[in-house]
């Protein structure tokens, strides 16, 4: 028998195979997301939320999704309240059975009755407890190293894409391309247009105000062609 | 104009058109800074509060007065040292000194205030742009720039080289 303290040292693990890793993975990673979720969501309960208006996007098109958030919430609230109120109205049950189970401890104590029925259950209950003990120190080696393994394949996985990405000569040279050829071809169509309407707008001011149309537009000083 | 080749206008002045393009980029990147600045400056101020410091006047406060130094800034930043703001080089477009290259920080910073006056008088100053016989506005006149079309993607200076050429050779 093994302790809780160091369950990797003694304890005899499952064999290694596909179905094991998957459960670890899946047990370590139901672990490692619901504490970083929880640490997440811890967070976000110290932020200040409007009840409504405070809120915009889409979340505020549907309200009887959003009652049906607020009962999911208030569910385990709920729960408990019912469960308060039942234990209201069953305790004077309970407080009967409590009697009567009192009653009959004392009269199997004081009868030997007791003894007999421990000495026949007891090769059961160690068993039991035995066979739960040894699950529960495989479960928290298993935990344990499914957590690390969760980690490891998700920081695995973002490496593996953003690699992907980086490393793939064709996907790169192919997204650059289309991007490139798309935006610089989009721009160029920009400039000149935008160009062209400078003359016409250019023109059609000239003639309003009487002056003389010109074929080319004026060049700084410096740069015309008698100057250099 | 710019039918086969795209530089036939280079070293030539930009109209009022693709200007005013330009600028309207220029106002939404600045505008983007300017957004991103202010929530740094609440974001530091709420947690200035948090940690229980008072002061007199908030960092938002402080930030508002800034951000017209944050404005002219971005223009004389980018005019000073390449000759063209987001904005510009989107349009293809430089703003040079009389020597063809970028404007000095003094004579980009005199373009800057410049555009406040330009702005002043219903932007007429930008509008005139259109009338000048030399397509510049008021402030270019006030800093003695120029805004040319350059659809050049390297080092200022290579379009008007190429310019020169062109014009030299015949």
């Amino acid at each position: 028998m093994t302790t809780s303290d160091t369950p990797a040292e003694v304890v005899e693990l499952p064999r290694r195979d596909l179905y094991s890793t998957l459960v670890r993975v899946v047990s370590g990673g139901i672990g490692e997301g619901i504490d970083r979720l929880m640490a997440v969501s811890a967070e976000l309960d110290t932020d200040e939320v409007e009840p409504s208006g405070g809120m915009v996007g889409p979340v505020t098109a549907d309200p009887t999704m959003m009652a049906m958030i607020g009962w999911a919430s208030e569910l385990p609230d709920t729960i408990r309240a019912l469960g308060e109120s039942t234990y209201r109205m069953v305790y004077p049950v309970f407080r009967v059975t409590g009697v009567a189970v009192d009653t009959a401890a004392y009269v199997a104590e004081t009868t030997g009755l007791a003894s007999f029925v421990a000495g026949v259950t007891e090769p059961f209950r160690s068993a039991v407890v035995e066979e739960r003990q040894r699950l529960t120190d495989i479960g928290t080696a298993e935990y344990l190293r499914g957590r690390k393994l969760a980690t490891f394949a998700f920081e695995q996985s973002i490496d593996g894409i953003v690699g992907l990405l980086s490393e793939s000569e064709e996907l790169g040279e192919l997204v650059r391309e289309q991007t490139l050829g798309v935006t610089g071809s989009a721009v160029q169509e920009i400039r000149e247009t935008s160009a062209a309407a400078d003359g016409l707008t250019e023109g059609l001011f000239r003639r309003l105000m009487r002056r003389p149309d010109r074929a080319v537009p004026p060049s700084p000083p410096t740069l015309a062609p008698d100057h250099g | 104009m710019a039918d086969k080749d795209p530089h036939v206008l280079d070293g030539h002045a930009a109209g009022f058109v693709s200007r005013l393009f330009a600028f309207a980029m220029d106002i939404v990147v600045v505008a983007g800074v300017v957004a991103i600045g202010g929530w740094i400056a609440v974001l530091v101020d709420n947690i200035i509060g948090q940690l229980g410091f008072t002061t007199r006047v908030s960092l938002g406060t402080i930030y508002v007065f800034c951000i017209p130094f944050i404005i002219g800034l971005y223009f004389v930043m980018f005019w000073s040292l390449t000759g063209r703001t987001i904005g510009k080089w989107m349009m293809g477009l430089r703003v040079v000194a009389l020597n063809g290259h970028p404007p000095t920080i003094w004579h980009s910073t005199v373009r800057a205030f410049g555009y406040a006056v330009s702005a002043i008088v219903f932007w007429l100053g930008f509008f005139w742009v259109i009338i000048d016989d030399n397509r510049k506005a008021w402030h270019d006149h006030m800093a003695r720039t120029w805004v040319v079309y350059d659809y050049s993607r390297r080092h200022s200076g290579e379009a008007y080289q190429r310019f020169l050429e062109d014009n030299t050779s015949t």
